[in-house]
């Protein structure tokens, strides 16, 4: 069993860095969360990067930043599920390397929408091209966090004892989480604000959202069950 | 204890399945519940378009799907009560039956969005096959989903010991196929009928 205290300070440390980087960076500084409606005119995206260009710049190194301390907490959770596992740790390592796809892919749009903002003075056409290329990136790909959902899922649902490490329901809305991002696809055909649009309600307020809102409640949960029992075993075989 | 066992003289109901597959249907009932605030809106703002686009709609095809649905639905709780008291034949009947019912919902379905692309309809179209591709499409994902799950079942219990350590999946893949057919109920009434 790998000693718990430490497994958990780093899973707080890198949430709450997570948080406060991309958060601070996208939604306050850069101002590119929520995300803007995708029926922008050319004039209006163009005039956004002029107005803004070193916050813009500011807010996205911040928020790519944020993005690099989401994997020592994914890597935490790969150290659970590989604990619950027997023979080779497959979940463990799928959801490790999904949560690379996952960074990865909330990262790289940040460098799309820095290049935009690096010379405002280059062909409006450019720039919302650049605009529209970071906003299909980011939006669009879901199954590295789906994989990791339904990772976390399975593996959870392993454990049949009459207290289980986490919660079943837990386990059971990890999966629920991974089909309800599974519409973000639908991305590229919204040329203009719908439920699926990038700014969407579907597409954005509950694809971010929920995972968000689950996996700090997971660690929340964890730490819990951490503090009361110390010594409580993963699995119960 | 495990709550199903009743001791003489005392009765313990309980619910089907355990509590997690509850709050997975509950969340995912929500989600399509925003689906059809999000439809009913959408008409609300452009009554004309909608209406036009339903009319596009194949009602055969529609209704047939909510028949096929519905028998399948009727199978898979034959299929539970035949777990339940441990008959192995039956059950495995019973759930190929469902599952043939849900290879039917698939098989028109997959006509019916040939026959719209052949037509010239497609997701881009306008708000309303937007709505109507992605409602179905996503609806079809779980039945795609629960035929996987049935699958499962069929493939992996092939012994009456098999009912015991399955009972409860049994009964949460049972819930969850109810749930993806009252699913589609709502759906045909709302995209397909209501005028």
């Amino acid at each position: 069993m790998t000693p718990r205290k430490p497994l958990i300070i780093v899973a707080i440390v890198s949430m709450i860095m997570t948080t406060l980087l991309y958060v601070v960076g996208m939604f306050v500084i850069a101002d590119f969360l929520p995300p803007p409606s995708p029926g922008l005119s050319e004039a209006e995206v163009v005039h956004f990067y002029h107005e803004n260009h070193t916050s813009i710049i500011t807010g996205l190194t911040m928020a790519f930043v944020g993005t690099g301390f989401m994997l020592p907490l994914c890597i935490v959770g790969s150290v659970f599920l590989a604990e619950v596992e027997e023979g080779f740790p497959f979940f463990a390592v799928m959801q490790g390397l999904c949560a690379v796809i996952t960074v990865i892919f909330t990262a790289l749009p940040n460098f799309v929408w820095m290049a935009a903002a690096l010379r405002v003075e280059r062909s409006p056409e450019l720039i919302s091209t650049l605009h529209d290329l970071g906003w299909i990136m980011w939006a669009t790909p879901s199954w590295g966090f789906s994989f990791q959902l339904i990772c976390a899922g399975i593996c959870g649902l392993k454990d049949k004892r009459e207290t289980p490490f986490i919660p079943r329901w837990m386990s059971y809305l990890a999966l629920w989480v991974a089909i309800g991002v599974m519409p973000t696809p639908l991305v590229p055909f919204y040329t203009e604000a719908g439920p699926f649009a990038w700014n969407g309600l579907f597409t954005f307020w509950i694809a971010f959202f929920s995972p968000i809102v689950w996996i700090i409640l997971l660690v929340f949960l964890v730490a819990d069950r951490i503090r009361q029992k110390p010594e409580l075993l993963l699995t119960g075989r | 204890m495990d709550p199903s066992v009743t001791t003489p003289g005392h009765t313990t109901h309980r619910s089907p399945t355990e509590t997690g597959i509850w709050v997975f249907i509950l969340a995912d009932l929500s989600i399509f519940a925003l689906y059809f605030v999000v439809f009913a809106f959408e008409k609300s703002r452009m009554p004309e378009l909608f209406i036009a686009g339903q009319q596009t709609l194949n009602q055969t095809f529609g209704g047939i799907n909510t028949l096929l649905l519905l028998t399948s639905s009727y199978f898979m709780a034959r299929a539970v009560q035949f777990a339940r008291i441990g008959a192995l034949q039956p059950f495995q009947q019973a759930l190929g039956r469902t599952m043939l019912c849900g290879t039917g919902f698939l098989v028109i379905k997959t006509i019916e969005y040939s026959d719209k692309f052949s037509g010239g309809y497609h997701i881009a179209t306008d708000a309303f096959f937007r709505n109507y591709f992605a409602f179905t499409g996503f609806h079809m994902l779980h039945v795609i989903l629960g035929m996987s799950l049935l699958l499962y079942l069929r493939l992996f219990i092939r012994s009456s010991q098999g009912f015991q350590q399955n009972l409860h999946n049994i009964e949460g893949v049972g819930l969850y196929w109810h749930m993806v057919d009252l699913l589609w109920v709502i759906l045909f009434t709302l995209i397909y009928r209501v005028p």
